[in-house]
């Protein structure tokens, strides 16, 4: 135990200066000072070296002037990045299969959004597949079991492979 | 005007001369008072005084008992002599009459 503090102690000391640290740890060695105690004294040394930084008004011009307004504004940005984000990222989470592992990134999605009760994730499946497939007329018809959706002339972004992939599903 | 804390240190320094290191200081410090001394408080208060120019600080040599790290010399500056006397000045002259000191003095 005493072994694991004073290994604390070191890795404490570590944080101040080179010149400071040999002072610190000779003087903890020559006053014969107890583990407990000298991990005490060092992390005390540590957090009055920190907060005397926050005497001088400069931390808190950067605090107030570029720390919080940039944290705002990520906050703010990564908030819309998650709500555009997470019907995917829940659709992913609770459709996930061992399945989903042999298909290709298309073919995931529309794994996934056909096992979905949800309309949209359904809807979102169906544009994909027909877009991934516009060579193989008819296959993602078949996969979901109706006839090719006339609004599903979304660009193309497949490849063949991608059409075997979803084909493969089907069957 | 100096601290308590501050005051006590200046003086254990100037006693203690040529031989002023953080350990020595601390021993010192803690049999004059009575009361325990951090490593914390210690250095962050030389740093203080070292900033207001009342100490003078550097690193002197490494021994065996010290597991072969330096010391961190410390030596009263003449400001420091100055501010630590009229500091005490200021403590005896408004000491005067006051009960604890009649005390003191019929003890003695």
């Amino acid at each position: 135990m005493t072994g694991v503090v004073w290994w604390l102690v070191e890795r404490a000391s570590a944080l101040l200066d080179a010149e400071e640290r040999d002072a610190v740890r000779g003087d903890l060695a020559e006053l014969n000072v107890a583990a407990g105690r000298a991990l005490r004294e060092v992390v005390g040394l540590l957090v009055r070296r920190q907060l005397r930084l926050w005497t001088d008004w400069r931390p808190w011009l950067a605090l107030a002037g570029l720390v919080i307004p940039l944290g705002m504004l990520l906050s703010l940005i990564s908030r819309q990045w998650a709500n555009t984000n997470s019907i995917y990222a829940w659709l992913y989470v609770d459709n996930w299969t061992w399945k989903c592992q042999r298909l290709g990134d298309v073919g995931l999605v529309v794994h996934i959004g056909r096992r979905s009760g949800d309309p949209t994730a359904r809807a979102v499946a169906r544009q994909l597949a027909t877009a991934a497939t516009p060579n193989t007329d008819g296959v993602a018809s078949r996969i979901h079991g109706r006839e090719r959706d006339p609004e599903s002339l979304a660009p193309t972004v497949s490849s063949s492979l991608n059409a075997i992939c979803i084909q493969g599903e089907a069957t | 005007m100096l601290g308590e804390f501050e005051y006590l240190l200046l003086s254990v320094t100037a006693r203690l001369g040529d031989e002023a290191y953080g350990a020595a200081i601390r021993a010192a410090l803690e049999q004059a008072t009575g009361r325990r001394c951090s490593v914390g408080a210690l250095y962050t208060t030389l740093d203080r005084l070292e900033a207001k120019g009342l100490v003078q600080t550097w690193m002197g040599e490494a021994t065996p008992q010290r597991g072969g790290r330096a010391k961190r010399m410390v030596r009263v500056t003449a400001k420091g002599d100055r501010q630590a006397a009229q500091f005490y000045r200021t403590v005896v002259r408004a000491s005067r009459g006051v009960s604890w000191e009649t005390t003191r003095s019929m003890v003695r």
